[in-house]
């Protein structure tokens, strides 16, 4: 006679983690892109590792510069093998990544329904290029997107910070501003602390306090200008 | 009319691994014939959930067991909320939250049923399949639960009759329910009520029980409830 087991689900719970990065033509000056890259895979790396307790760590990369593209699909960390370089080029079309996330957010099949509460992280050290209020408002507040924790970081003194104030809405983690290089890997390991605590913890879904680690004394990096 | 009801709860693997409480409860109980069953996931970010889930179950009980064969269900959703606050004190209800899904099956097969917040309630009645929970539009462990509001639009409510052996009613709490695949709920009931059809009682919880604890979704880390109610013949 059959068990019950045949009907459980052979997948863990994923834990999203969403990632919108600006990667326009700005972001290749003073060593953005580079530190970016750098960051983004030591993260994944770290979720790889440490992805096996309560939850499956996924990531997803959408990236914005010059177009909006999916440039890693959501899969599992450990899944990952190869994050591709991020080059930096064109305009910053922030609009049509917001509107990449909600379609993603919102799509079922891709992000079921037993995920724990997804993360999405913003990033970009300009200002957008093309309708994006629009686009921010749909995310903000359709069905499923909305629930989504959202964080933001601003890179360099050009960044929009009253855009990325709208955007983040987790009131652990104020928007974060990157000076430098050294900063943006601050920032990601603050996201990985976040989401590995998350998944170790006993609840998955509460909020973790976002803690950005200190710099280092000796590190010597020049500010963006 | 002959029933077969059971349950089992069991905690989860996370629960186990803090020596924390279970934080699901459960009541299966005869009544006049027939059965009155109830369970309750207590939110695991509230500080007495194992408590509040507890008295909901209680409270469940003592309501329905002094209804009458007319039950207007949604009628007494508001006096089990209200004896709930009272069966919960000084704990503040927010401490407490818990979801709430609840049966009663008369000893004609007359079946009332209800659910606020995450988990899955089931139906078969005249051989046709019924999946009462709707779809959930958020993601996981954001859910309505019994706080200080009474919330009579978030409660799903739902009547039937048992006429047919194999009909029955299954309540779950969402450390089961999540993992369960959705488009096969129907053959899922099927299977339970094949199980539970040749053990007796203390058998059936037995085998529930091991079901649970041998949970097959890797990285599974919920307390599980679940609890049954068949009718085995005419």
């Amino acid at each position: 006679m059959s068990s019950l087991k045949k009907f459980a689900v052979a997948a863990p719970r994923p834990l999203p983690v969403i990632v919108l990065a600006d990667t326009s033509g700005s972001m290749g000056e003073n060593g953005k892109i580079e530190a970016l890259n750098a960051a983004m895979k030591e993260m994944v790396v770290t979720f790889s590792v440490e992805s096996r307790l309560r939850a499956e760590i996924q990531v997803g990369l959408i990236t914005f510069g010059g177009k909006a593209k999916m440039h890693l699909p959501l899969i599992a960390a450990h899944s990952v093998t190869g994050l591709g370089e991020l080059k930096a080029e064109g305009v910053t079309p922030m609009g049509a990544a917001f509107d990449l996330a909600r379609q993603l957010l919102e799509d079922k099949d891709r992000i079921p329904s037993r995920a724990y509460r997804p993360v999405l992280i913003l990033l970009s050290d300009g200002q957008p290029t093309d309708d994006w209020s629009a686009p921010l408002k749909a995310l903000c507040e359709s069905e499923r997107a909305q629930k989504a924790t959202r964080l933001a970081m601003a890179i360099g003194p050009d960044a929009d910070e009253a855009m990325l104030r709208d955007f983040a809405n987790d009131a652990e983690a104020p928007i974060f501003r990157a000076h430098n290089a050294r900063d943006i890997h601050r920032f990601f390991r603050a996201v990985t602390m976040s989401v590995t605590t998350r998944t170790a913890s006993q609840n998955p879904d509460l909020a973790i306090a976002f803690v950005v680690p200190p710099p280092d004394d000796d590190a010597l990096d020049l500010d963006f200008q | 009319m002959m029933f077969i009801a059971c349950g089992a709860s069991v905690t989860g693997p996370r629960h186990l691994d803090l020596r924390e409480p279970n934080q699901d409860a459960m009541v299966l109980t005869g009544w006049r014939g027939g059965w009155l069953a109830s369970v309750a996931d207590g939110l695991g970010s509230r500080a007495r959930s194992d408590l509040g889930s507890r008295r909901a179950c209680q409270v469940v009980r003592q309501v329905l067991r002094a209804t009458s064969g007319d039950l207007d269900l949604p009628a007494t959703l508001p006096m089990m909320h209200a004896q709930w606050l009272n069966a919960i004190e000084p704990i503040p209800p927010r401490d407490a939250a818990t979801t709430m899904l609840l049966a009663r099956v008369t000893a004609g097969g007359d079946v009332h049923a209800a659910q606020l917040g995450d988990g899955l309630l089931l139906m078969r009645c005249g051989g046709h399949f019924r999946r009462v929970t709707p779809d959930r539009t958020g993601y996981s462990n954001q859910t309505w639960a019994l706080e200080s509001e009474y919330l009579p639009e978030k409660w799903h409510t739902a009547a039937g009759k048992l006429t047919q052996a194999g009909d029955g009613v299954v309540l779950l709490t969402d450390g089961v329910a999540d993992d369960l695949e959705p488009d096969q709920l129907a053959e899922f009931l099927e299977v339970l009520y094949q199980n539970l059809s040749t053990r007796n009682r203390r058998r059936g919880r037995r085998w529930i029980q091991a079901e649970l604890e041998d949970w097959a979704t890797p990285m599974h880390s919920d307390d599980k409830t679940l609890v049954a109610v068949f009718r085995t013949s005419k």
